[in-house]
């Protein structure tokens, strides 16, 4: 069985690197064209069952999927990004100047130390690895579209990185992870791009 | 700067599920077709160095490539396949009930077992990390064609991926892993398949 995670398209938040958190942020111009661009390689995903967070920027991948391909999509409140509390709004290299012990503090363990009025790593990583586990349970073939730290959380737990570790793993938006789950349990499989492609039966 | 690794094109003991090792299999028909396909893809890439294991099933992609780019290509023995000692030829269910012991030391962790007459992942680790390190230090970026395991250990060393859990990560043949390297050390990015895609088509 198969579980593709998929990170959404881009926002203007994520362009001027400002913590997002659950502020509900559109998709930006340039966020919608690398949407139209993914979409036919998304449309051909092997899956039964798309999942999505609440969020505007990821219900839009999810919903857009399900007009051109019928299939069905549910909101999971449990994959919606980390809250960022009072951080969400600010741009990073303000904050990083601004409260550069307390930055560093955090960025060394962000499992360990929640950021202000917000959520530790280890707060997200309960609920995403809660949904996981039940929808590993399903067996369903799906496509969970989340977020930036919501899909760290995910690959730290079945990776079982060490938790000071997880900054090293970068998700762009758009990047998709591919999980297969087999007898041995669960693992994260690095594909080829150009096989993902081959969905599209190339040349276009 | 940025350094890609892939894995080689399929061989027929891939599909057989042989271990492989240093024994030098060229790649089967399924493995031209997926190298064909992808070089496009490949030629793309914006690096500027090659480098290679010396097997042919690895050095079949770096002189596509480096033929189609003019791009310099260099051999390096460090970025060999783990080298599997008289297992090499066997297929894992025979060794299962062969070598049952034996076969039960690898599977539970294969940093500390050295295969008999070969290599332990912790010797392969200490070779493809100092490739690593080196080519680092160099600033260029680099397309690395490699293998299944010499991947894994790289890949192991930047997460810190428990040693005794490397099995929660696979590569596909062809399966491509984008490495950030900047003043924080080395990042494992996960990317938009269809963003690099793109790239591609933009050149037709």
């Amino acid at each position: 069985m198969k579980i593709y995670l998929l990170r959404h398209p881009e926002t203007d938040w994520n362009g001027e690197w400002r913590f997002q958190g659950r502020t509900d942020i559109p998709v930006s111009k340039k966020g919608k064209e690398a949407l139209e661009k993914a979409l036919p390689v998304l449309c051909k995903l092997p899956i039964d069952i798309i999942y999505t967070s609440p969020l505007q920027r990821a219900r839009i991948v999810a919903e857009m999927i399900n007009e051109r391909t019928g299939i069905p999509f549910e909101v999971d409140e449990r994959i919606i990004e980390a809250d960022c509390g009072h951080w969400e709004g600010r741009k990073v290299p303000e904050l990083m100047k601004e409260e550069t012990e307390f930055m560093a503090k955090w960025w060394a363990n962000p499992y360990a130390v929640p950021i202000p009025g917000g959520e530790t790593y280890q707060d997200v990583e309960k609920r995403t690895s809660a949904f996981l586990e039940e929808i590993i349970d399903k067996s369903k073939n799906a496509l969970v579209v989340s977020h930036g730290i919501a899909i760290t959380t995910m690959l730290r737990y079945i990776l079982e990185l060490p938790h000071e570790k997880t900054g090293i793993l970068r998700i762009e938006n758009l990047g998709l992870a591919k999980i297969e789950i087999d007898d041995f349990g669960k693992g994260f499989v690095i594909s080829n791009p150009a096989g993902i492609l081959d969905l599209l039966s190339f040349p276009l | 700067m940025q350094i890609y690794l892939l894995r080689h094109p399929e061989t027929d003991w891939n599909r057989q599920g042989r271990f492989q090792g240093q024994t030098d299999i060229p790649i089967n028909k399924t493995g031209m077709e997926q190298l064909e396909q992808t070089l496009p893809f490949l030629i793309t890439l914006p690096v500027q160095i090659v480098y290679t294991s010396p097997l042919k099933r690895a050095r079949v992609v770096a002189q596509s490539v480096s033929q189609t780019t003019g791009l310099p290509m260099l051999k390096d023995q460090r970025i060999m396949e783990v080298n599997c000692g008289r297992w090499e030829g066997k297929v894992a269910q025979t060794l299962a009930i062969e070598e049952p012991e034996l076969f039960e030391l690898w599977k539970s962790n294969p940093y500390d077992f050295r295969l008999p007459g070969g290599e332990s992942y912790q010797d392969v680790e200490n070779r493809t990390t100092a490739f690593l390190k080196d080519i680092a230090s160099y600033g260029k970026n680099a397309l690395v064609v490699s293998h299944g395991i010499a991947i894994t250990t790289m890949l192991r060393f930047i997460l810190q991926i428990p040693k005794n859990h490397v099995r929660a990560l696979h590569i596909e043949n062809l399966g491509l892993v984008k490495l950030e390297v900047d003043a924080n050390g080395i990042a494992y990015s996960i990317v938009n398949p269809a963003h690099e895609l793109q790239v591609a088509l933009s050149l037709h």
